[in-house]
């Protein structure tokens, strides 16, 4: 009853609450801005969750939770927004729903987000009593992220759990040395902090048996020419002082572990000079967290990242390398850069390139389509290439679909159009006849969108790569509406030619193709020529009285029409690019067509 | 004894000449003058006269300080000289300075002789004519023949010289002297009839003078008096007329020698409009106010300070073709001269030229067989003389084929538009016979030259690796378009594709590929890109370009079984190859050695980095229960010290990996100057 009227009353203040609803109509008009998103769901919060406690009402409860949903689907790279979802519900307790909101952000973030992953083992730490489980997770994240160069915290954590959970006895004690000599290794930015704990273990070293903790038995009798296994030397060193030697040991594994240390330095300094100071350097366009679509980040901001991503391809010397140019790719991807291409298609090329992985790359690239809305056929393109060869169209659907879903096939370029035009005619092509229901009439899609924009570029495509005949198509709707505008254009005449000299399957030989543009298409074109002329005169002569006033103007104007319109240069470009001997031939043509305008 | 060694120097300098003057000169005689020898180091031929002058400063110098130099040090002095002049005989002023010093050295006759060397290879100075001249004069009087005829030789050279009073004036005064020993005066009366022809500065003073003589030689015949005062009237005015117009034009240039320096550009533009003025004829001016010989001369001056610009010699050479001479073949000593005096990169278009005229010569100008054939090969002597210059250039080669179908009578027979072009198949059988013998002794690398076709064995001398890819394309062109045999064409690349002179070779790649698309043999396609980058090496735009239609091809035409049947992934590939055509699936290294490796993150610095050769970082830790490994570490031993960039222009860079390059000549010619 009482969470009843709760309930009803958190409804009622809702539904009067005037700045909810002007938020709600902001947000209806700029669904991509993150700032009207974080207005709303700070405001419900502040208002209708604090305190938070269980007794929140559910409709609320229902309503922040949606709101969070939906800010996630809109900008899934948002990592400290799952943090916070997931604080959330924890604080309501939660527990399922909680792991369940960190496991969706790992998933998104190709579970490749430092910062996630750090509160989702304190999570974890706190709540699971399952040791294995939670062993297996911090395995999980050591492979993910632990090359992160800011992984530091992720190890402390990792070194913690293991003394936690592992206990301070010999076993646990070994592996939490095995790990911290690890990290020793791995280049990033706190790698002195571990170093110095390192030290301090080989400090605490009391007695010789200990030493096998820090390296293996042989490598005692190799390395340090001492044999703490045999019988006669145990006997040796139970009838001498043994403090000296320990000192001694201690000193030298020491001295192993600070030339290490300048090795990795060298490595840490390195990155940090070429690429991490630059990045953090540049304040207020982040360069390691998403903040909006609205504001790219700067040109500096991308060389540096791509030429961070390239440093981590050229030093990747094993496969095991490839992980850490993974969560570089990641970690680029999950600031404002998303939003371009570059990345994306780099990341794909790379996984073709280098790992010779086909699915991931498609992977890579159906994951940038959530991020990229706008000007994304370079990447539709690049897979459709992936899917043909990886025989995932399904019959085609699939591509097509993906086309359709991506690409506005009616408003792109013609790069992209001739691009899709070609994809479909492939799959004509593969299918076979089998179904012929499924064949898409590319025939249909060239006319169309000829007859539509009029674009010379794409019959200059058509003459030089396709066998139908869609000059002819062309020319059978002359006199309809606007189609005289394209059929006058001179390039139609070369290309035309063009396409009959090159690519016509009907005329086999050269001299029937040479007799059929002297003879068909050269005069077709002259008399178009002519009537376009007369057209131009009779609009151009109106009003003028005086006779030879007029044959003056006559003249000009034949002079000035010559000058504009560039058919018979475009032809004549034609006959010396491919019929040279035909020249005078041409000439002729040419001086018979002019008198017939004269005399017009 | 002084005679002798005259003598001795004399003849020697007729032999080729050493240019070398640290052949004569010992280390001690170096040591002593560092100056000179500084100088002679410091010269930088193409760019700088200030060090050419200083060098020759300072050989002046040991002039004066060995009062009586010995043999080696007087030849080694000469040699200085030579060294210059033989690269720049336009230098005329250090001429007239080598005269001195030689007249200085070894007396008289050694200085006649450099004199006469210096208008053998500078024969348009006027100024140097004038002193040779007047050596001769003041020393050899009694060889009057001999002087005469070189007075003569001087006139046609620089007598037209708008400023050539002073040799006019010394041609004149010699020659009365000697018609008021003999009392014979039609030499000089011929003289003077020639000069009042010319258009001269001081042209006024000549004809008032030659007025003078007539009347005075005519004294006693009235008529004849008044006859050559008339007819030296006629002549004498137009000349009069024409001489404002040119001295507008003689009167801007400021600069008429040869100079390392760029000549300003008021100045080309002038002598650029001088030309004009002169070659465009107008009704104030015809042939016969301007006598040819003077236009000529203009040239030939102008050529002097203009020496490097290939666009006067461009319009001299056609001036000259225009002319049409008895003997229009001399129009290629203009292009010869051109040659040897234009850089390498600026005289393309001057033998562009030089063969469009000769192509018309041959094929336009009257029908004199002889005549044409003498056109004929010496066009194709002009060919071979360029395809030694430039062993790398095809169009050569094309041009050979062209004039060789053209000549041979190869091409349609009849090109009506209602008929069907016919060819002459019998001389295209032949033509392709000729070709194909050609290629198979070319390859068989037998001394093929004494089997062939007379008309193709000219064609030996311009064949190399890098041009027989031409003949090939040929062959196949006429195989395809005019025979259409295509089984004969497959055959033909079969022979051919595996062959190294064709791995870079645009042109037949090209052709191979479009002639596989034509026949859609999508096998020989895929494996034709799987080897491009890797064996066939072409320029990456081209092997984009090939990339993008391959696509569209197979995509147009080709269905999923044609693009996987190479290998499953084939297709995917191709992108890779875009911009990195040496990229392949199999070649991909990778370890701490390669360039890639050392070189990440500051491209073309190599760092050797340090590295843990067991390296645990991807190891799963929690597994085994023993502890890890120690580190075996490889640290450089620099590690610390600055990184050097690669410099790619070291010479020992170049000598690897340049070949003959130009700079690596350079570079090498430079080493050898500082051994020394």
């Amino acid at each position: 009853m009482n969470t009843n009227s709760n309930n009803a009353n958190a409804v009622n203040s809702l539904q009067n609450d005037t700045l909810y609803s002007k938020l709600v109509n902001n947000l209806i008009s700029n669904p991509l801005r993150l700032v009207t998103w974080e207005k709303l769901i700070n405001h419900l919060i502040d208002n209708y969750a604090t305190p938070l406690n269980k007794s929140l009402p559910k409709e609320i409860h229902g309503l922040i939770k949606s709101t969070y949903d939906q800010i996630l689907i809109q900008f899934p790279y948002l990592e400290n927004y799952y943090i916070d979802y997931a604080m959330f519900e924890f604080k309501l307790g939660n527990i399922s729903e909680t792991q369940k909101i960190f496991e969706k952000g790992l998933k998104i973030t190709n579970n490749r987000s430092l910062l996630l992953w750090i509160e989702f083992l304190k999570f974890l730490n706190k709540v699971s009593s399952n040791k294995k489980k939670v062993t297996k997770y911090y395995e999980l994240a050591d492979t993910c992220i632990g090359l992160h160069y800011y992984s530091g915290p992720f190890w402390e954590l990792y070194l913690n759990f293991i003394r936690e959970n592992y206990g301070c006895n010999n076993n646990g004690n070994i592996q939490y040395l095995k790990l911290l000599r690890k990290i020793l290794e791995i280049p990033q930015y706190d790698f002195a902090k571990f170093y110095s704990m390192w030290l301090d273990e080989i400090d605490k070293i009391n007695d010789l048996s200990e030493l096998f903790k820090f390296a293996p038995k042989e490598e005692w009798s190799t390395k340090f020419e001492i044999d703490l296994q045999s019988h006669s030397q145990k006997k040796l060193l139970n009838s001498i002082r043994k403090g000296p030697i320990l000192f001694d040991l201690k000193q030298k594994l020491k001295k192993i572990f600070q030339e290490l240390y300048i090795c990795v330095e060298f490595k840490v300094m390195e990155i940090y000079q070429l690429f991490e100071l630059p990045l953090s350097a540049n304040h207020l366009t982040p360069a390691y967290y998403y903040t909006s679509i609205e504001s790219i980040n700067s040109k500096k901001n991308l060389d540096v990242w791509l030429k961070y991503i390239q440093y981590c391809i050229d030093l990747s010397s094993f496969p095991e390398d490839y992980s850490l140019v993974m969560l570089n790719f990641q970690r680029c991807l999950m600031t404002n850069l998303c939003h371009l291409d570059v990345i994306w298609l780099k990341y794909s090329q790379w996984l073709i390139k280098e790992c010779n992985d086909y699915f991931g790359a498609l992977d890579v690239l159906w994951q940038s389509l959530r991020f990229i809305r706008k000007n994304n056929d370079k990447i539709v393109i690049k897979m459709s290439d992936i899917m043909i060869i990886l025989n995932t169209t399904n019959e085609g659907t699939e591509l097509r679909k993906l086309w359709s879903d991506y690409v506005s096939i009616d408003a792109c370029e013609l790069s992209t159009f001739i691009k899709y035009f070609e994809y479909m005619n492939f799959l004509n092509n593969t299918k076979e006849n089998n179904q012929p229901q499924h064949k898409m009439d590319t025939t249909r899609l060239i006319i169309d969108r000829i007859i539509q924009r009029k674009e010379i570029a794409l019959l200059d495509y058509v003459s030089k790569n396709c066998q139908n005949n869609y000059f002819k198509v062309i020319l059978q709707k002359q006199g309809e509406k606007n189609m005289d505008k394209l059929i006058n254009h001179e390039k139609f005449w070369y290309f035309y030619c063009e396409y009959i000299w090159l690519m016509d399957p009907q005329l086999r030989n050269f001299e029937q193709k040479r007799s059929f543009i002297l003879n068909n298409i050269i005069p077709q074109s002259l008399e178009m020529f002519i009537k376009s002329y007369t057209h131009y005169k009779n609009v151009k002569l109106e009003g003028r009285d005086n006779n030879a006033k007029r044959k003056n103007a006559k003249s000009k104007k034949l002079k000035k029409y010559l000058d504009i319109n560039l058919l018979i240069p475009m032809l004549e470009q034609f006959i010396i690019n491919y019929l040279m001997e035909d020249l005078t031939t041409f000439h002729k043509l040419i001086n018979n067509c002019l008198k017939k305008i004269e005399n017009v | 004894m002084h005679a002798i060694h005259t003598n001795m120097a004399i003849n020697n300098s007729s032999e080729p000449l050493i240019l070398d003057p640290n052949l004569y000169l010992d280390s001690n005689f170096i040591k002593e003058n560092s100056e000179w020898e500084k100088a002679y180091k410091a010269i930088d031929w193409d760019n700088n006269v200030q060090s050419i002058d200083t060098f020759l400063h300072e050989t002046e110098k040991l002039v004066i300080k060995y009062s009586a130099p010995n043999e080696k040090i007087k030849r080694g002095i000469c040699t200085c000289f030579n060294l210059v002049l033989t690269r720049y005989p336009l230098f005329f002023g250090y001429w007239k300075k080598f005269t001195a010093i030689s007249y200085r050295l070894y007396g008289l006759d050694y200085s006649i002789h450099v004199l006469e060397r210096s208008v053998n290879a500078f024969p348009h100075s006027l100024e140097l004519w004038c002193d040779y001249l007047n050596v001769l004069v003041a020393n050899k009087s009694q060889e009057y023949d001999f002087i005469r005829s070189k007075f003569e030789l001087a006139s046609w050279l620089v007598g037209y010289h708008f400023m050539a009073h002073p040799f006019w004036d010394k041609y004149i005064e010699f020659e009365t002297k000697l018609s008021a020993e003999t009392g014979e005066y039609s030499l000089i009366q011929d003289i003077y009839k020639n000069v009042c022809k010319i258009p001269l500065y001081h042209h006024a003073k000549y004809s008032t003078n030659y007025r003078k003589l007539i009347r005075n030689l005519h004294k006693d015949s009235p008529e004849l008096l008044k006859m050559e005062e008339e007819s030296l009237h006629k002549s004498h005015l137009p000349v009069q007329n024409i001489l404002g117009k040119l001295w507008e034009f003689e009167s801007k240039i400021k600069q008429s020698f040869f100079n390392l320096n760029p000549l300003p550009q008021n100045e080309l533009t002038n002598w650029d409009n001088y030309l004009k003025f002169l070659l465009v004829p107008s009704s104030l001016l015809n042939s016969s106010n301007i006598p040819e010989h003077f236009i000529e001369t203009v040239f030939e001056r102008c050529l002097i300070p203009c020496n490097k610009y290939e666009h006067f010699w461009i319009k001299y050479l056609v001036y000259k073709y225009k002319r049409k001479d008895a003997n229009s073949i001399k129009y290629l000593s203009i292009l010869k001269r051109g040659l040897s005096v234009l850089p390498d990169d600026r005289n393309d278009t001057l033998i562009a030229t030089a063969l469009t005229c000769l192509h018309n010569s041959i094929f336009t100008e009257g029908e004199n067989p002889s005549i044409k054939n003498q056109f004929f090969q010496s066009y194709l002597e002009v060919l071979i003389d360029l395809y030694k210059i430039k062993p790398k250039n095809h169009q050569y080669v094309l041009e050979y084929l062209k004039i060789y179908k053209l000549w041979n009578g190869i091409k349609y027979s009849s090109h009506h538009i209602d008929k069907n072009r016919q060819y002459n198949l019998n001389n295209y059988k032949k033509y392709v016979k000729n070709l194909e013998t050609l290629l198979q002794k070319y390859f068989s690398k037998s001394d093929y030259h004494r089997t062939l076709d007379i008309d193709v064995r000219f064609f030996r001398y311009m064949l190399n690796d890098n041009s027989i890819d031409t003949v090939i394309v040929e062959l196949i062109k006429v195989r395809w378009f005019v025979f259409k045999e295509t089984l004969a064409i497959k055959k033909i690349f079969a022979t051919y594709w595996n062959r190294p002179q064709l791995k870079n070779s645009v042109k037949f790649w090209l052709l191979y590929y479009k002639f596989q698309k034509k026949v859609k043999d999508f096998d020989k396609l895929a494996s034709f890109f799987t080897r491009l980058g890797e064996y066939i090496f072409l320029p990456t735009l081209v092997i984009n370009d090939m990339l993008e239609d391959y696509k569209t091809f197979v995509l147009l035409n080709g269905n999923l079984k044609d693009i996987t049947k190479k290998s499953e992934d084939f297709w995917l590939t191709l992108d890779c190859k875009r911009n990195d055509p040496m990229w392949s699936k199999n070649k991909i290294k990778r370890n701490w050695t390669t360039k890639r490796y050392k070189s990440a993150g500051h491209a073309g610095i190599l760092v050797e980095r340090p590295e843990s050769q067991n390296s645990v970082i991807h190891r799963k830790v929690l597994k085994k229960n023993s502890a890890q490994e120690l580190p075996t570490l490889k640290v450089p031993h620099h590690m610390n010290n600055a990184i050097k960039p690669i410099n790619y222009f070291t010479t020992d860079y170049l000598q690897q990996y340049g070949g003959n390059t130009k700079m690596n000549k350079i570079l090498k010619g430079n080493a050898v100057g500082k051994n020394k």
